[in-house]
């Protein structure tokens, strides 16, 4: 089963959509957005509350579960978790997978430890990718920090941490719907022996389709799934059982309606 | 005092999702209530127990809100019915291998870590679909379904071919992922998280007549 994925932006209770992880656009209620696509039959959601990296507040657990219990998908939160207590408070909010993509570098134990609490089958870590002096670096805190830690090292130590997935997220590529990193994911394909979601830079079914047949097991889609037309206005989309094949080379299963 | 027994009750010990849980049975039509003192518990004739994480952190988050022997007063009534989610369902049989608690014991056998062999990837995670193997109201239009699974242990394999099994799924090999004893049932997959056929499955169980 392949699986494409909303990927929602929220900052200070808000839909966003950025480009290269800055240049915040508006875009509008997150719980308008998530009915939507409760109504388009999402298979499944990524909320990243971006607030927490870029102002150093803790995150907004009473916003996420209000949001998350509205979702009849499942939904993967991201977002500023960087402790234990946090992470079970989320999960008791109708989040059924946590996506840690700074914590874990400030602090090397943390995936154990979530792995120990929660079991493999809840932990998501998010790796943000970003070129830098022409090299792809391993970054953190919304790609304004670069880790010493190289990609595949990275995949191994997760891997070895229990990980359940690994989200791979494309920066340099982040809202700019030109295509996904096709490169990395066949390079780095065998490295993973969890499944691998790619995000950054699909603009279209093509681009989605090329990811899954690159090595990906899920593709998360920001900008073409709120963006509609030729100048970008906002429409929160999702391809229907007939349009599915296009963009994941499969049949959906997702006929009935509520 | 509310009547609660037209209300579905939704036990949260603090394990599990019981927000989206409430919210479909809402959309369903039943105004569901989630409650921590297990002394609500006889006024319900539906409960739910949603749960992720840890089988043995589930067992005691459940004996000290007190909830063990009221849970079995309640199903021992025979016009009630009990419906466990994800580990939810787990803790309705005797074990598991993830842990060193016991069960709540409604079914045989210790539930089983997906097998170190298998070529797929461990934990379990995505939409699958389910094949009827008893039919249950429980599942009444249900027999094309795919529900969303997050999991990497599951109901013990000696249970294949039994009554108890109402559905089973192929990941990498086939396991049963719905289990029906009398009137405690118990569902691998997220019916608060599967769209339509989860809004489908907790219909059904807001309609069951024990």
């Amino acid at each position: 089963m392949r699986r494409l994925i909303p990927l929602l932006q929220v900052y200070e209770k808000e839909l966003y959509k950025s480009k290269h992880f800055d240049h915040l656009r508006y875009i509008g209620d997150p719980f308008v957005a998530v009915k939507i696509f409760n109504e388009l039959q999402a298979m499944e959601i990524i909320i990243a509350d971006t607030t927490p990296a870029k102002k150093g507040t803790t995150l907004n657990t009473q916003l996420i579960g209000q949001i998350a219990s509205e979702c009849f998908m499942p939904v993967t939160y991201a977002g500023g978790i960087k402790d234990v207590s946090t992470a079970s408070k989320i999960l008791s909010l109708g989040v059924e997978k946590l996506c840690i993509a700074s914590a874990y570098h400030q602090k090397p134990s943390f995936i154990k430890e979530l792995v120990k609490e929660f079991g493999t089958s809840t932990v998501v870590a998010c790796i943000e990718l970003k070129a830098v002096k022409g090299k792809t670096c391993v970054t953190y805190n919304s790609g304004t920090k670069v880790s010493s830690i190289e990609p595949e090292e990275c995949v191994k130590k997760l891997q070895d941490d229990g990980i359940g997935e690994i989200l791979v997220y494309d920066i340099d590529r982040d809202g700019t719907m030109r295509g996904g990193n096709n490169e990395w994911v066949q390079n780095m394909k065998t490295n993973f022996q969890v499944p691998l979601i790619y995000a950054g830079g699909i603009g279209n079914g093509k681009d989605s389709l090329s990811m899954f047949e690159s090595g990906a097991s899920a593709v998360a889609v920001g900008s073409s799934f709120v963006y509609k037309g030729r100048l970008n206005g906002v429409l929160i989309n999702y391809p229907d059982h007939r349009q599915m094949p296009e963009w994941t080379g499969e049949q959906s299963f997702l006929l009935k309606k509520f | 005092m509310n009547d609660l027994s037209n209300r579905v009750g939704i036990i949260d010990v603090g394990i599990g999702n019981v927000g989206s849980v409430a919210n479909m049975l809402r959309k369903v039509g039943n105004d569901a209530l989630i409650f921590k003192d297990p002394a609500l518990l006889p006024s319900f004739k539906k409960v739910i127990l949603p749960g992720v994480g840890r089988f043995d952190k589930g067992i005691q988050a459940l004996q000290q809100q007190g909830f063990i022997e009221p849970i079995k007063s309640f199903t021992a009534q025979k016009d009630t019915a009990l419906l466990g989610i994800c580990l939810g369902m787990q803790l309705l049989f005797e074990g598991s291998e993830e842990g060193n608690e016991a069960g709540l014991g409604y079914l045989p056998g210790i539930v089983e870590r997906f097998k170190e062999s298998i070529e797929l990837p461990v934990p379990n995670v995505g939409w699958l679909p389910i094949q009827i193997e008893n039919p249950s109201p429980l599942f009444a239009d249900l027999d094309q379904a795919y529900f969303y699974f997050v999991h990497a242990y599951h109901a013990p394999l000696q249970l294949t071919g039994s009554q108890a099994v109402l559905a089973s799924t192929q990941y990498a090999y086939l396991y049963p992922s719905a289990v029906g004893k009398d009137n405690v049932f118990g569902v691998q997959f997220h019916p608060e998280k599967s769209l339509s056929f989860g809004f489908k499955l907790l219909s059904n169980f807001v309609h069951l007549q024990p």
